[in-house]
């Protein structure tokens, strides 16, 4: 077919969002989210200080893995020389343009970091600041569930001052990594990697709808396999440093990449989303079309596949081994009615009814259901970031048990929204700079001509 | 001589948007024993030629529910019940013990759904077809399009479909009798 005709005639200007375009004015929706959110979370703050330090890293995680599943869908596209995902890869770096916000949204979680890592005031001979009851005295839970109480009487789980030091030693052992000094520099590092190689990869792609160099192009696919292992080491080890360490007994060389395959999911529904926003707001038309939808619901599944196959493989060798340092992680999540129904419900309806749902090719070929399935996906996702999260700070002060009173909801959900809002409405708001698609990208042809097989 | 028993039109094609367009008339012609012959696929035949769904996802997806169920049984079966064995202090019938097997078994019978059912669907294997019979027919696999319309098809008439070919830009169209019934006479 003589696709590349089709593309000469695109102009910028053409698919700049008009201001009287419904998606237009969705940036102050979600900066209105985002001030509330703030509002709620400031009360949440001044009521409890240490809830508030759970939920917000709670919240921010939430944005981080927006961001890092829709960088690995842009960086892919470049490594692979992708020509179909041209006209939906404008999308993803939308997305990804938001990481300038994602330092501002970092910074609360510095207050927090004593009271949400028992490895802080830790010596690295084991031995607890004296005066600190709530770093050090967290890790004396250790999932064991010292106050857990009838629940794990039976499991011999008695807690004695040996084992609280037996936790310490194991703790301390990893004092050359787990310390104030080292863990502020990779924080610092994982940011600027973050900033760089997202702020490159979207200005590469901006920069070409002025003239159509393809020695952008060029730069990208160039750049891409630096970015790509920067991108794996920096999301790794951030999650080692501000969830893993959340129960520093436990270790999980898996962990890194459910952060990921949890990422790549929830990006790609993103992208689904908001290009089907344009679509229906009619900023794009046939550029975007039901074989793009096609194609995006594709990798969703097939991620969404990965995504269970390698937490299933992660638990499932933790579960056979029983090793105590490994299991605390699921204790924490199972032992208790209220967890065990959110761990269930991540299985149930995160994975089995959207795997089904989403698995028929018409299903993702009709745009009211693929939107659906991925919608579906988005909000679970978010109940797995509370999953991820939450379980740490109730294993700390209600013996494990999820007992949601009003003001723990505000918190929780205040942070939520005033991470996601703000990170949303800076998005919305610097999409309104660009074209919806990369007008003059030299592949723009083979993605206008894009067929599915 | 006398003449042998028609057996199908074959129509040339020189240019895949051609065959294309042909095809969609076909489609709309109403024909139902008729096929597409190209030397490789063609993007948007399948709705040119009015195909629908494949039905290969269902005898996959019924393949694989079967592996999954049989997993299921066999495992709580035998391990659970017939002759527990605790193994690393885990209960017989645990559930995650039996993820793997659910998982191979779903795997292993939906891949042998999808070949075989996709053989038994193409109607794999076919010694012979009747347009073999024609000499062009071998450009197929070099740079011509084909169209053949059986006469099996209720709206064939030698007349009326020969003519219809010839109107779609067809740049040959042949009538292939039957060869083997010469012979056998």
């Amino acid at each position: 077919m003589s696709d590349n005709d089709q593309s000469k005639g695109l102009s910028a200007d053409d698919f700049k969002i008009p201001e009287s375009s419904s998606v237009a004015g969705l940036w102050k929706k979600a900066a209105g989210v985002g001030v509330v959110g703030l509002l709620m979370a400031g009360a949440g703050f001044a009521s409890d200080a240490e809830r508030f330090g759970f939920s917000w890293l709670m919240g921010f995680y939430a944005v981080l893995t927006m961001f890092l599943g829709t960088f690995f869908f842009v960086c892919i596209q470049h490594l692979t020389f992708a020509g179909w995902s041209v006209t939906v890869r404008r999308t993803a770096e939308f997305f990804v343009g938001g990481v300038i916000v994602i330092p501002f949204l970092f910074l609360p979680n510095l207050m927090s970091t004593s009271q949400l890592y028992p490895w802080w005031d830790l010596h690295g001979d084991g031995k607890a600041h004296a005066q600190d009851d709530h770093g050090a005295g967290a890790s004396d839970h250790g999932g064991h569930g010292k106050d857990h109480g009838d629940a794990h009487a039976d499991e011999g789980h008695a807690h004695s001052p040996m084992e609280t030091a037996a936790h310490h030693a194991i703790t301390a052992k990893k004092a050359a990594y787990l310390n104030q000094g080292f863990f502020h520099l990779r924080w610092v590092v994982c940011l600027l990697i973050w900033l760089w190689i997202a702020l490159r990869l979207h200005r590469l792609s901006t920069a070409q709808d002025a003239n159509g160099d393809p020695q952008y192009t060029v730069k990208a696919q160039r750049f891409a396999p630096a970015a790509i292992i920067l991108f794996a080491l920096s999301l790794t080890f951030f999650g080692f440093d501000w969830l893993m360490s959340l129960e520093p007994n436990w270790f999980s060389t898996m962990f890194g990449v459910r952060i990921f395959a949890s990422s790549a999911v929830l990006g790609l529904a993103l992208i689904i989303l908001l290009s089907l926003s344009f679509k229906n707001a009619g900023v794009v038309k046939n550029e975007i079309n039901v074989e793009h939808y096609h194609d995006l619901g594709k990798l969703m599944f097939g991620f969404l596949v990965f995504w269970a196959y390698i937490s299933f493989s992660e638990f499932f060798l933790i579960w056979y081994a029983s090793i105590p340092e490994e299991v605390v992680y699921y204790h924490m999540r199972w032992d208790d009615d209220s967890w065990r129904m959110v761990s269930s419900a991540i299985v149930g309806v995160k994975f089995i009814i959207p795997f089904f749902f989403v698995m028929s090719r018409n299903i993702k070929r009709r745009l009211p259901t693929l939107r659906m399935g991925a919608l579906w996906l988005v909000v679970l996702h978010f109940v797995e970031m509370y999953y991820w999260v939450m379980p740490h700070y109730y294993n700390k002060v209600h013996h494990g048990h999820l007992a949601l009173d009003g003001m723990g909801i505000v918190t929780d959900v205040g942070c939520f929204m005033a991470c996601v809002g703000i990170y949303l409405a800076v998005v919305f708001k610097r999409m309104l700079n660009h074209p919806v698609i990369p007008v003059k990208d030299p592949r723009l042809g083979r993605a206008l001509g894009f067929v599915n097989a | 001589m006398s003449e042998q028993r028609p057996l199908l039109y074959l129509a040339e094609f020189d240019k895949p948007d051609d065959v294309m367009h042909a095809a969609e008339k076909c489609r709309d012609e109403g024909f139902e024993n008729w096929d597409v012959h190209t030397p490789y696929p063609l993007h948007g035949m399948d709705a040119a030629m009015g195909l629908g769904d494949s039905k290969l996802g269902w005898i996959v997806l019924a393949c694989g529910l079967t592996g999954v169920s049989l997993a299921v049984l066999m495992m709580q079966w035998m391990n659970g019940y017939d002759y527990p064995l605790i193994i690393g202090g885990k209960p017989p019938d645990a559930i995650p013990s039996m993820v793997p097997i659910m998982f191979e078994l779903t795997v292993l019978l939906s891949a042998f759904g999808a070949v075989l059912g996709m053989f038994a669907l193409n109607e794999i294997p076919k010694h012979h077809h009747p347009v073999f019979f024609s000499d062009r027919f071998e450009a197929c696999s070099n740079d011509k399009f084909f169209i053949s319309i059986e006469a099996e098809d209720k709206k064939f008439d030698l007349e009326k479909t020969k003519s219809f070919l010839e109107e779609l830009k067809a740049t040959h169209v042949e009538l292939v009798r039957d060869q083997e019934q010469e012979e056998a006479s």
